[in-house]
């Protein structure tokens, strides 16, 4: 059963380093958390509201506490066990999804603060660091691993530094040249490892390979499907399943002719829309490629100012302010005068600030 | 099967895996998580060209939550041990099924509370200046884990490789085997393949405990 405490002023819920088993509601009084913060080592107090839970997380997480909780006016404190503070959440939903929420937020924060430490050491590509672990398993004769790591190094950066290398790679793995475990042969390992590893195609495996093709590449009808493919992706992003709508404008980008020009809008809508992908996976640098390539392809699209704006807004993401200010003030300065140009205006104003 | 999962429900978001099959790879872009149904997953990570196995997760387990977070690339391999059923959720239907399941709310705000100790535990390690102090500080964390006492004068078995003593530190390995050696020089260390026995942990604790409160100085 949860149980009512009284404290007077000054005394001590609990200590920093102590054993934590209880949660505590505030009904009534004045209580405050005292800490260091981690990264500026300043002394913080934080005062809890009435109403408000404390010492939630040490309990929940079973470590102990972090900070010292004290009284600083007659307080009347709820006290629960971890086992009664479920019970109480399970029935309260909107309390636990709100501290679900505070809590992810203090998790985004701190992980930001740990990624920006950590690659002060050595900042890594996570495309090159995809394709390593590709090499890993194709090394060690996994083919599955393999496969699966080049597909999807293809999908996310199919003009990626490492994309010829991992078609070359499936193909070896799709023709059965692939061996496992080769045993390495220094002389030639200096000069070609990779195409002594994957052989050269002969004939044969050229015409699999072209025997296979429709099964792989999905093609997507022409006409009308086009554009309920297109819906059907914008629908998928919009329920954020980013991968599944880029893999729908990659197969409408494919499409070399289109039945009539209504139809053919739709590919240059399809690769802004990309573009749009790409950004809400944080993939800004292939992001800002799908963007410049979309404004060398369709230079008269009413959507350039909404491509270059982007383009402002994946640099701003990367913290290359100046380059961000560059972008929108070609938005800025491009007629005629629309909401676009305003929105620009001010995101020049926001960046400034952070300069 | 997981009791209180209907099979609407893995109708509308389940997913199926073979044995062997990835279910998200390391540094893939993320915008998922997972929760188990049935089967058994491997979270691996490629260390120093060797593949590591993090964890074995099964049934009840969730994977993948950082990414209702941050987009960040996945920070491990996870592969289907078993056939492996799995409900698969995104930011979009993610409130919707905590709605009818309230004790997977629970369950993520359990893994929520490690993560932010866990988190900011590496957080104290990187506030610290010289690598000699920051390797000493993942000896003392990884001792907290097992429940070591801080002032025992007692043997500690560090179950990490050089590379992954460096990643903790963000320093370079080159730097790290510097210190490592250094220490096992002096005996206060025993180096080995996969791991370091450290010989003392109080005296660990206490260099760490001192150059703390220098920096609150």
């Amino acid at each position: 059963m949860p149980t009512i405490r009284n404290y007077a002023p000054g005394s001590i819920i609990y200590f920093e380093g102590d054993k934590a088993d209880e949660i505590y509601i505030l009904q009534s009084g004045k209580v405050v958390l005292n800490y260091t913060a981690i990264d500026t080592g300043a002394e913080v107090n934080e005062t809890i509201s009435n109403g408000e839970f404390f010492g939630v997380k040490s309990a929940v997480g079973k470590y102990p506490r972090e900070e010292t909780a004290q009284v600083l006016a007659p307080s009347v404190v709820l006290v629960l066990s971890v086992e009664e503070f479920e019970q109480m959440v399970l029935k309260n939903f909107r309390v636990l999804i709100k501290m679900l929420k505070v809590f992810s937020n203090q998790l985004r924060r701190i992980g930001k603060a740990v990624r920006e430490k950590l690659q002060q050491g050595e900042p890594k590509m996570p495309a090159t660091e995809l394709f390593n672990i590709g090499e890993y398993y194709f090394k060690q004769g996994k083919a599955e691993q393999a496969k699966y790591v080049y597909n999807k190094y293809l999908f996310y950066y199919p003009n990626g530094e490492f994309a010829e290398t991992c078609k070359s790679r499936l193909k070896a793995i799709e023709s059965g040249e692939f061996r496992i475990e080769q045993p390495p042969q220094p002389q030639i390992e200096e000069t070609k490892p990779e195409e002594e590893i994957i052989s050269a195609p002969s004939v044969e495996t050229e015409q699999i390979e072209t025997e296979e093709k429709p099964k792989t590449e999905k093609p997507v009808p022409e006409g009308i499907d086009v554009v309920k493919k297109f819906y059907e992706a914008l629908s998928l992003f919009s329920q954020d399943k980013i991968q599944e709508a880029m893999e729908i404008y990659k197969n409408i980008l494919e499409i070399k002719k289109f039945k009539d020009e209504a139809t053919a809008q739709f590919a240059e809508k399809a690769q802004f829309e990309l573009g749009r992908c790409y950004m809400k996976l944080n993939m800004f640098a292939e992001a800002i490629e799908t963007f410049a390539n979309f404004i060398k392809k369709f230079e008269r699209s009413n959507l350039l100012k909404d491509a270059l704006f982007n383009i402002g807004q994946c640099y701003e993401s990367m913290e290359n302010y100046q380059k961000a200010i560059n972008f929108y003030q070609k938005v800025v300065n491009m007629p005629p005068k629309e909401a676009i140009n305003t929105k620009a205006k001010k995101a020049i104003e926001e960046v400034q600030k952070k300069l | 099967m997981l009791e209180g999962f209907g099979d609407n429900l893995f109708e509308k978001y389940g997913k199926r895996f073979n044995p062997g099959e990835i279910i998200f790879c390391e540094y893939e872009p993320s915008n998922d998580f997972y929760l188990i149904l049935s089967g058994n997953v491997r979270i691996t990570k490629i260390v120093g060209n060797k593949e590591k196995t993090l964890d074995i997760m099964g049934p009840g387990d969730i994977f993948g939550e950082m990414a209702i977070l941050e987009q960040q690339p996945r920070s491990a391999t996870v592969i289907a041990q078993t056939e492996v059923k799995v409900l698969v959720f995104n930011r979009e239907n993610f409130e919707l099924i905590l709605q009818s399941n309230p004790q997977m709310a629970l369950k993520l705000l359990k893994i929520f509370c490690k993560r932010i100790y866990d988190a900011k535990r590496q957080l104290m390690i990187l506030t610290l200046d010289g690598d000699e102090y920051r390797v000493a500080d993942v000896f003392v964390m990884m001792a907290e884990k097992q429940g070591v006492k801080l002032d025992s004068h007692t043997k500690v078995e560090i179950k990490l490789t050089p590379e992954e003593i460096a990643n903790m530190c963000a320093i370079p390995l080159d730097n790290c085997l510097k210190v490592l050696k250094q220490y096992a020089k002096l005996g206060k260390i025993d180096l080995l393949d996969n791991k370091v026995i450290v010989n003392n942990i109080a005296e660990f604790a206490r260099i760490v405990h001192n150059k703390r409160k220098l920096i609150k100085k």
